[in-house]
């Protein structure tokens, strides 16, 4: 049933809720995990992350039970105990989570009741986030679920207010800068947005008017229980980059909540391509029309295809989708990669970097999107290349980001001076 | 003896494993061998009746309290049998799989077997086989002959069957072969055909019936072995000669276990069988006492 994956590119659900929870600065995590993941998942997500680093209640000051062989065999409910009242006394902050790792999922220990009994000390939330369960993605649904379940009441509607999904800190290591930008756009809108980390509360995750889900599976089956539980409609839309796609995904928001758009998208589109033009001389001087390959998770391999051969005339030959997908969203993101005949590039889904490398290499591309651990690749079969999935340890990323339209010039720029980089 | 004899004994919970165990233990110190038995069961009772029914610390016990000094988990019982106990997490928490797994290790690290150099040492195993902790004596290194303790009741024949499942898994790398079977509570012959029709279909031998005996009662009372408080009783007898074919065997098998379907036909058999003779037992003994049940 099992086989090792060579390198994959992600993290485990531990992973994901833990920089899911960091992001959002308000709620302090406490892991109970052996002694290992907490260290481990912070060099993990941030050396190899653009260097981002852990901000207040993140990386290596997390509190964690560090539990140990005793724990295993006796349960290590007492150690977290402690822990909990202990981190109470010391890191200030009202709002307290536990994230469970495999060895306290493994052995059963019931966080829940634990948890209960703190409830008149503080607020104390737990999520079941055990390595063994999925990815960082999966970590960022498990943790938003608990959030939702244990946290989140009915309120009021406001209809001008929009959350948004689908996007996992860190996994997305230009998430701060791609969520600024579509923030930025909706707010022309006239919109308020709640990302759950730009300051705003997953608390009123019930007042929105719409869910907004940016990827096109992580994130859904949530929007879906808030349509349940509140009834709040929901769009699913990967994310946007570039003028068409934005374009597009602006008037399906304002289809949504009956809005206006097109002055917006007047005003976005006419800047946007004052900047690009700037740059056509290059590509048309030096007929940079290449062939390139993705290996990015299936959010950025729809976004760049969709830019690249839309917005820039580039010729896509391969998709390699590596976050591990269930089947059932297969054949939904194989169609979201269909452009014209002749047009649409190979998919293939596959998280193990061997395999992965033996796919690009047949195909042989001119261009490279894909991360650090693509580098030799991209050497061996004389392809430029740009670092732009998870893991990146040769650029530094704070607060860059590629979605919307001030994403696509600035991927328009990153993308051309890889190529001329060398000159 | 030249070499160490290291061997488990598996079975059902309360099946007798325990009881059978501490008089083997006590059968084999009366032919002059330096016996230890490790009791592996979160239970921590299998060394009772060796001591007069005292609790002693348990290895685990030790990693429980943060100490590593295991120099206090050895205990000479009756005739001078080192008693260990490994210990456990309450019921319904921790891990106890992983409590057996931790207990051998820290046994091994500290070279506790080595330091008291028995020339057998009997694993004591709680016995339903569930995870891998539990089949830990049975991974190549720890015993290497495993008796299976059993009754005719078919849950417990069951249990057998399982860690059959148990040690095929381990044969080819190195893991303990089946020593055989230990009847358990037999006093009928249909109990005794049974047990070794389920031998003889699973490639097995059957060592001993070991009969259901007050006698065994009443010294647990007192908190001995029917070898120390009724050397003399036919019971007693027969855990010597149990001794007897334990350390002279040789034989090891790799078993054939049933699938369960196979078994649970096989023993719907037998039990309508048995439930027949049982019947007329029950009449027999209305009749005699002259009044219902
Ligand atoms: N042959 C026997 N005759 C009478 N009682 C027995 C016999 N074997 C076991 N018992 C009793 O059955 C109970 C359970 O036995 P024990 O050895 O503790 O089981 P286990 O170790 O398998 O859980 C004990 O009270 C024991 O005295
Ligand atoms: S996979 Fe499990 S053990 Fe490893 S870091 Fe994640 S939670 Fe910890
Ligand atoms: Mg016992």
């Amino acid at each position: 049933m099992s086989e090792i994956i060579e390198t994959p590119r992600y993290a485990c659900a531990l992973g994901g809720a833990l920089s899911t929870v960091t992001a959002m600065n308000s709620f302090v995590p406490i892991i109970h995990a052996g002694p290992g993941c907490g260290v481990q998942l912070f060099y993990g997500q941030s050396f190899v992350g653009g260097y981002q680093g852990s901000g207040r209640l993140g990386g290596v000051s997390v509190p964690s039970t560090n539990t140990y062989e005793r724990e295993v065999v006796f349960g290590g409910e007492p150690r977290l105990r402690e822990q909990i009242q202990n981190t109470i006394e010391l890191i200030k902050g009202d709002k307290y989570i536990v994230l469970t790792g495999c060895t306290a999922e493994l052995i059963g220990d019931d966080v829940k009741a634990v948890v209960r009994e703190f409830e008149d000390k503080a607020l104390v939330l737990y999520a079941e986030t055990a390595g063994f369960k999925g990815s960082s993605y999966v970590g960022y649904e498990i943790v938003l679920n608990s959030f939702v379940d244990q946290l989140v009441k009915e309120k009021p509607k406001e209809d001008k207010l929009v959350n948004i999904l689908g996007i996992v800190p860190s996994q997305d290591i230009f998430w701060q800068g791609n969520l600024a930008e579509i923030e930025r756009i909706l707010n022309k809108l006239g919109l308020k947005v709640n990302t759950f980390f730009n300051g705003r509360s997953i608390n009123d995750a019930s007042s929105a008017a719409l869910n907004i889900v940016l990827s096109p599976w992580v994130g859904a089956v949530l929007a879906e229980k808030l349509q349940e539980r509140f009834g709040t409609p929901y769009l699913v839309n990967p994310l946007p980059i570039g003028v068409t796609e934005t374009n597009s995904f602006l008037k399906r928001v304002g289809a949504a909540l009956g809005i206006e758009v097109a002055e917006v998208i007047a005003q976005e589109e006419e800047q946007t391509y004052k900047s690009i033009e700037k740059g056509a001389d290059l590509v048309v001087d030096f007929d940079l029309q290449l062939r390139f390959a993705t290996i990015t998770d299936s959010n950025y391999g729809i976004a760049l295809s969709k830019f690249l051969v839309n917005d820039f005339g580039w010729i896509p030959s391969l998709a390699v989708i590596s976050d591990d997908i269930s089947e059932k969203y297969r054949e939904s993101i194989k169609k979201e990669l269909n452009f014209s005949p002749g047009l649409s590039p190979a998919v293939v889904f596959e998280s193990d970097s061997g395999k992965i490398w033996e796919a690009v290499e047949k195909e042989g591309p001119n261009f490279i999107f894909g991360g650090s651990l693509d580098k030799d690749l991209a050497g061996k079969i004389g392809a430029n290349r740009l670092s732009i999935s998870y893991p990146i340890t040769d650029r530094v990323v704070l607060d860059r980001g590629y979605a919307g339209y001030k994403g696509a010039i600035n991927l328009i720029e990153d993308v051309l001076s890889a190529i001329v980089a060398p000159l | 003896m030249t070499k160490r004899k290291e061997i488990a004994i598996y079975g059902k919970g309360g099946i007798g494993k325990s009881t059978t165990t501490s008089n083997l233990s006590v059968a084999l110190a009366e032919m002059g061998y330096k016996v230890m038995q490790i009791g592996c069961d979160p239970k921590s009772d299998s060394t009772n009746t060796l001591r007069r029914g005292r609790f002693i610390p348990t290895v685990l016990d030790t990693l429980r309290s943060g100490s590593s000094d295991l120099s206090k988990i050895v205990h000479e019982g009756y005739k001078g049998i080192l008693c260990v106990e490994a210990g456990g997490p309450e019921p319904g928490v921790g891990c106890a799989g992983r409590g057996i797994i931790t207990a051998i290790e820290l046994l091994n690290q500290k070279g506790i077997i080595e330091e008291y150099s028995p020339d057998v040492v009997i694993y004591d195993v709680l016995g339903d086989v569930v995870c891998g902790g539990f089949a830990m004596p049975i991974r190549q290194g720890v015993a290497e002959q495993i008796y299976a303790v059993t009754s005719s009741d078919f849950m417990s024949l069951y249990a057998a069957n399982n860690l059959f499942k148990g040690i095929v898994k381990y044969a080819n790398s190195g893991g303990a072969l089946l020593g055989g079977i230990i009847g358990n509570s037999i006093n009928k012959t249909a109990q005794q055909e049974m047990i070794n029709d389920f031998s003889r279909k699973t490639g097995t031998q059957v060592v001993e019936y070991v009969p259901r005996s007050q006698t065994v009662t009443k010294c647990e009372l007192d908190g001995m072995t029917t070898l120390e408080g009724s050397p003399k009783s036919k019971q007693a007898a027969v855990y010597r000669s149990l001794a007897k074919k334990i350390i002279e065997s040789g034989n090891s098998f790799v078993p054939k276990p049933l699938d369960p379907e196979e078994l649970w036909s096989w023993g719907s058999t037998w039990v309508s069988r048995l439930l027949g003779e049982q019947k007329v037992a029950y009449e027999g003994i209305q009749d005699s006492k002259g009044g219902g049940i």
